[in-house]
């Protein structure tokens, strides 16, 4: 992960929610009302070989489980709240050192698809065993509210969703 | 360095932006401001604004979601039927439905995609403004087709807020109700200009019904109580909705061909709604369609306040008959328009100076400072 720095002396000083590394209190992109913390905060020192452990599958495994979390960086500006909380995110599969994401968004009239690509796949690229990344939009199934995470449902204030 | 589509994107926006400032001054003029405005321009200070900026603004929105080459005819169409209309006239009117059926064919294309009732909604709009632009070329006046007008954007741009309110699960009948107030104002806005006392009590009540659906289910009402932009966004939404509400009860009292009445109407729902809701965008859109980055920042309240303060003013004025409150807050809306580029500029500047500011980051991995961090990673936007 060049210019990821993986154990930073004071994480809490900077928001790590995209590479602006802006300082903590800023929040001047407007995502969210809180600083995105760095892992090393939430999972110590070996935070990257914490993702490595938990898992026993391939290698594979731990690269889509770090997608997955490297994606939790990129919001939907409007709802300041992130890509794959909202449900955007429908696959991630590794093919070698490529990494193939299929995305879709709440509406096929929104303008912002471009601007997510660019942003996902400048997220993914940083990540280690990674060379290119093949972010495509899908259309089919449909977006619905029920892909939304409990945590985006908490963000919003929305009732928790019955089973 | 800005790709092809970057860069014809950006002349789109400027050619738009020009013409709202032509606007804006036509509109000035109208309001007794001593400016040097033709009397062509002056005459078309409305359509100007509605087919030239709003409409261009829309289609690019919308080819930019296509991401074909060939959609972005029609953001170009509405541009120079934009033109056509300032420096014409009334002579350039049938170009407007050129643009307007280049709308709907985006919006086909769109629906083909993915068919859904908010796609669907965008294409029953657009259809209206097809409709109305051709009753205007064919010799209707303007007073008697801008409900057409009026319909189009807010058929559209509610369809847009059904989008985002479907994230909160909205009940079935609520969305039901949206597609059945938005089907009765356009076909509202078009049997008006044949059974105009008949219908427009009919286009009043959805008006309102639809500012009164925001104010229940849209989801500016939850991301109001977030922060940054999103919240920013979801003020003039919810500010927006209350207009409509406004501009629907003004109409159940009577909508009059031109008078006070006329532009108290016509300036709550495009100003107050479309406007504002044009505010709320920008700084999502822009960054996406020009490539320029819009950081969020306080100051984006400055023209987003002047313009909800300067239109109670002018609709206070209208309905009080102040000529002068109608004037300065004529004036009060042109001079929003001219700070929001400012304050995004300010914005942007903001932004810069904290970046340039050196916070401490020590790291295990040799970077030793923000600017060398950003160094390795900023620039593969």
């Amino acid at each position: 992960m060049p210019g990821y720095p993986t154990r930073p002396a004071h994480p809490e000083r900077v928001c790590w929610g995209c590479d602006q590394y802006c300082p903590a209190d800023d929040l001047v992109c407007g995502n969210g009302s809180e600083r995105t913390p760095h892992p090393v905060e939430l999972f110590g020192d070996d935070w990257q070989e914490w993702a490595r452990s938990n898992f026993e599958d391939s290698d594979d495994d731990v690269t889509r489980f770090r997608i997955v979390e490297a994606l939790r960086t990129v919001f939907d500006p409007e709802v300041g709240v992130n890509i794959v909380d909202l449900g955007l995110l429908y696959e991630v599969e590794m093919d070698g050192t490529l990494a193939k994401i299929a995305l879709t968004m709440t509406s096929p009239a929104c303008p912002l698809g471009e601007q997510l690509i660019a942003q996902v796949t400048r997220r993914v690229k940083i990540l280690r065993g990674i060379e290119n990344v093949d972010v495509r939009l899908v259309w089919d199934p449909p977006w619905t509210p029920e892909r939304m995470s409990a945590a985006a449902r908490a963000t919003l204030g929305l009732p928790r969703q019955e089973e | 360095m800005p790709t092809g589509e970057t860069r014809a994107r950006r002349v789109t926006l400027l050619v738009t932006a020009a013409l709202a400032i032509s606007a804006a001054l036509a509109g000035l003029s109208r309001l007794s401001f001593n400016l040097p405005v033709g009397a062509t321009l002056s005459s078309m200070h409305g359509p100007l604004f509605v087919l030239g900026v709003f409409t261009t603004l829309i289609a690019l929105e919308r080819a930019v979601a296509l991401g074909s080459r060939a959609a972005y005819v029609a953001p170009f169409f509405g541009a120079i039927a934009g033109i056509g209309v300032a420096v014409f006239g009334r002579l350039a009117c049938s170009l407007t439905i050129v643009s307007a059926a280049l709308l709907v064919l985006l919006n086909v294309a769109i629906v083909r995609r993915q068919a859904t009732t908010h796609t669907w909604l965008m294409l029953v709009g657009s259809l209206g403004l097809v409709g109305t632009n051709l009753a205007w070329t064919l010799g209707l006046g303007i007073p008697e087709v801008a409900q057409g007008w009026l319909a189009f954007f807010v058929v559209t741009i509610s369809a847009e807020r059904l989008e985002l309110a479907r994230i909160a699960s909205p009940p079935k009948y609520a969305v039901r109700a949206l597609a059945c107030l938005s089907a009765v104002l356009t076909v509202s806005s078009l049997s008006a200009l044949l059974l105009r006392d008949l219908s427009l009590p009919v286009f009043g009540s959805a008006l309102s019904l639809i500012g009164a659906w925001m104010w229940r289910y849209d989801l500016a009402r939850r991301t109001v109580r977030t922060a940054g932009l999103p919240r920013y966004s979801a003020f003039s939404a919810l500010l927006g909705a209350s207009w409509l509400l406004v501009a629907g009860g003004l109409c159940l009292l009577g909508f009059p061909l031109g008078g006070p009445r006329y532009d108290a109407v016509l300036h709550a729902v495009f100003v107050g709604y479309v406007l504002s809701m044009v505010f709320a965008h920008a700084p999502i859109i822009v960054p996406t369609v020009a490539g320029i980055e819009v950081p969020f920042h306080r100051a984006l309240y400055l023209p987003l306040a002047l313009l909800h303060l300067a239109l109670l003013t002018r609709l206070v004025g209208d309905i009080a008959g102040i000529t002068e409150w109608r004037r300065f807050g004529g004036l009060g809306n042109a001079l929003s328009l001219a700070l929001f580029p400012l304050a995004i500029l300010w914005a942007r500047r903001a932004l810069a100076a904290s970046r340039a500011a050196p916070c401490s980051l020590g790291t295990a991995t040799g970077a030793s400072n923000p600017s060398s961090v950003r160094a390795n990673t900023a620039h593969g936007n």
